[in-house]
């Protein structure tokens, strides 16, 4: 096992790495001129461009600034947003809060109530309960989340004037305590329930169509033959052998988890990632898009090797075929 | 049939029918309705079984073979009929005591690499077993047995083979451990639906002798499911033709292989090459034609539309059975001498 795990950590190293070069390789390749942006001029003076190319390092060989760029990310420095002159790190870190909150609260609550929806339907298939919940999670599924997000507000902000229409909390008001956090619940509850209702489908459709295929085993045959109860054979059996692929969509998900909710956020105007990584591309603020970037590979690869660990947990074949 | 009327009957079938509804679109002009049929897998089967005794069920895929093993030991419920075990109703004793009755009645599947969780390791899958039918009184006494049983069966070393897991192991070593899976709990009637037919022809025989050992020692009365009629006659002492859900001949195994009565039992012997060479010095029945639908396989013989012996009155009723000796019964009111020449 733990031969297994030191694999996987460089794997991921080297995922990261790669991804560093790749994402370094690519922002330079990509047309426009930021000298343009950060002028501010369509056509700006000689000695203007030769200023900010200096300040920015343009000026050396693109070999040159990786190596830079490469040693300032040791030394934990991101560099400095073209546009806001701050920190990068500094910005993300004061985004990605709120991105967190939303992304892995629903995350987690779309993984219950999907896996828990599938292994009921599953136990009772071709139940009317089973029909209505299948069919429904296909509409759901097809449902693109911006347009259901918009109906949403339409709905319950617009018409009804329950919830409020879009950010984190209420700028007018000065809330503390409890109604503070009652107030950010308010503004959570309509983006939640999009990202919700359209990833529900995923986790429901895995669970169910895994515990149907586990039950199908040859080898919970055998097990009821030997006269175990229904009940033992599911919870001992069948539930660990059908919850692997649900684990590893729940991880695949987790690993965007900073970007993934992005078109939602920017519909809700929730104060994450995905309007300000929308920004970034839009004006070419290429240390803040690298940044971004950079955090986004180094989640997706802690996410593959815990999930990659878990696997290898509940399934030893795994471990059996690495040897 | 059988010996029934004695004391060591160990299993009683009646006339047990296993009928499975499918749902067919049907499609007319305007409309498509859903049909509901009924699919009679086993369609009336009737025997008895001694103690130590070894029935072979042979028949072509699709008959209901497999599906009357699983009837048999009630892994499936049957629609009609009914089995008693050592005089019990299976069905009661099912609903009495579940783990009682799955003492008693074992099943040894095909496909021996899904027989077994493939997350637990041997021991865990034999401690489990063992557990949930209280033998042995505690941890070590349960895996000092398994060591022991193991090396009974060949398996050594035993200790060895109880940390691998079930992917870690040949079909062989697998099956020979669903044998013993099955036999430590002394089981009175035991189904093995087609033990050999996944493995290497070296390690069948080594199986099959195992089966026939562990049952005989045990008196354990076994049916012997298998579309190899060569090691149906090795192992059986008496042999059951199936077609299209009924049995249409049965009898003890050599009265079956040298003097069968029906005609697609004689077709049967006569395409299998590892019989006798004075059996095979015959010439090859050829069958033409598929079996008809156990849907609506028609009021006459089942076999009529393919029979080389067919007559007219074959097709207006199921022929009675015919007692052609002691203990060989078949469903055919004509002998197939005149398919000889």
């Amino acid at each position: 096992m733990a031969n297994y795990i030191q694999k996987r950590i460089i794997t991921g190293i080297l995922i990261i790495v790669v991804s560093i070069v790749l994402n370094f390789t690519l922002i330079k390749l990509s047309p426009g001129d930021p000298i343009r942006v950060l002028s501010g001029q369509d056509s700006p003076s000689p000695q203007m461009q030769a200023e900010l190319t200096a300040k920015y390092g343009l000026d050396q060989s693109v070999f040159m600034q990786f190596i830079n760029y490469v040693g300032n990310l040791a030394k934990g420095d991101l560099g400095v947003s073209i546009l806001s002159n701050q920190p990068v790190l500094k910005m993300i870190m004061e985004r990605i809060g709120p991105t967190l909150l939303l992304a892995l609260t629903t995350a987690i609550i779309a993984l219950i109530i999907g896996t828990a929806l599938g292994i009921y339907c599953a136990r009772y298939r071709g139940s009317r309960f089973d029909n209505i919940v299948s069919g429904s999670s296909y509409i759901f599924d097809s449902m693109p989340n911006f347009w259901l997000g918009m109906m949403l507000i339409m709905i319950f902000s617009s018409s009804l004037g329950w919830l409020p229409t879009s950010g984190m909390v209420d700028l007018r008001t000065n809330y503390t305590g409890f109604n503070y956090y009652l107030d950010v619940f308010k503004h959570w509850l309509l983006p939640a329930t999009t990202i919700v209702l359209v990833t529900v489908p995923y986790y429901f459709r895995i669970a169910r169509s895994s515990i149907i295929q586990v039950m199908s085993e040859d080898f919970i045959t055998t097990l009821r033959a030997t006269g175990m109860s229904e009940s033992r054979i599911f919870n001992k059996y069948v539930f660990k052998n059908a919850i692997l692929p649900t684990i590893t969509v729940f991880g695949i998900n987790l690993a965007y988890i900073v970007t993934g909710v992005a078109i939602v956020e920017i519909v809700f105007s929730w104060p994450g990632m995905g309007s300000f990584m929308l920004d970034a591309i839009h004006r070419r603020d290429y240390p803040l898009l690298m940044g971004i970037y950079l955090l986004l590979s180094i989640s997706v690869a802690i996410m593959m090797i815990i999930v990659d660990v878990i696997y290898a947990y509940l399934d030893p074949r795994i471990l059996y075929k690495e040897r | 049939m059988g010996g029934g009327e004695t004391d060591n009957c160990v299993i009683e079938v009646n006339n047990v029918k296993k009928y499975y509804i499918r749902k067919t679109r049907k499609t007319t002009k305007r409309w498509s309705l859903i049909n509901k049929e009924k699919v009679k897998s086993v369609d009336g089967v009737s025997f008895t079984m001694n103690e130590g005794e070894i029935l072979g069920v042979v028949g072509e895929s699709g008959c209901g073979k497999s599906t009357l093993g699983k009837v048999l030991v009630n892994l499936e419920s049957l629609s009609e009929g009914s089995v008693n075990i050592r005089g019990l109703n299976s069905n009661l004793s099912l609903k009495n005591n579940q783990l009682a009755f799955r003492k008693k009645v074992q099943i040894i599947f095909q496909n021996p690499f899904d027989t077994f969780d493939p997350r637990y390791t041997i021991e865990k899958i034999l401690l489990n077993v063992m557990k949930l039918h209280d033998v042995g009184s505690n941890t070590d006494e349960r895996r000092m047995k398994c060591i022991e049983i193991l090396e009974n069966a060949g398996l050594t070393p035993a200790k060895d083979i109880l940390k691998r897991y079930p992917y870690e192991l040949s079909g062989g070593q697998l099956q020979r451990i669903s044998i013993v899976r099955s036999m430590l709990l002394k089981p009175d009637f035991l189904v093995a639906d087609e033990p050999v037919s996944m493995l290497d022809v070296s390690v069948r025989a080594d199986i099959m002798n195992m089966l026939k050992q562990v049952c005989k020692i045990q008196k354990t009365a076994m049916v012997f499911i298998s579309h190899d009629l060569a090691a149906t006659r090795y192992i059986a002492d008496r042999i059951a033709v199936m077609y299209l859900g009924r049995i249409i001949e049965i009898g003890s195994t050599e009265e079956i292989i040298q003097n069968p009565q029906h005609p697609y039992t004689k077709a049967l012997i006569s395409n299998s090459m590892d019989l006798d060479e004075d059996i095979q010095n015959k010439s090859i029945i050829y069958l033409k034609g598929e079996p008809p639908t156990p849907v609506n396989a028609g009021p006459g013989c089942f076999f009529e539309p393919r029979c080389p012996i067919s007559r007219a009155s074959c097709s207006m009723q199921y022929p009675d059975v015919r007692a052609v000796s002691n203990h060989h019964e078949v469903y055919c009111p004509y002998g197939t001498d005149e398919l000889d020449n």
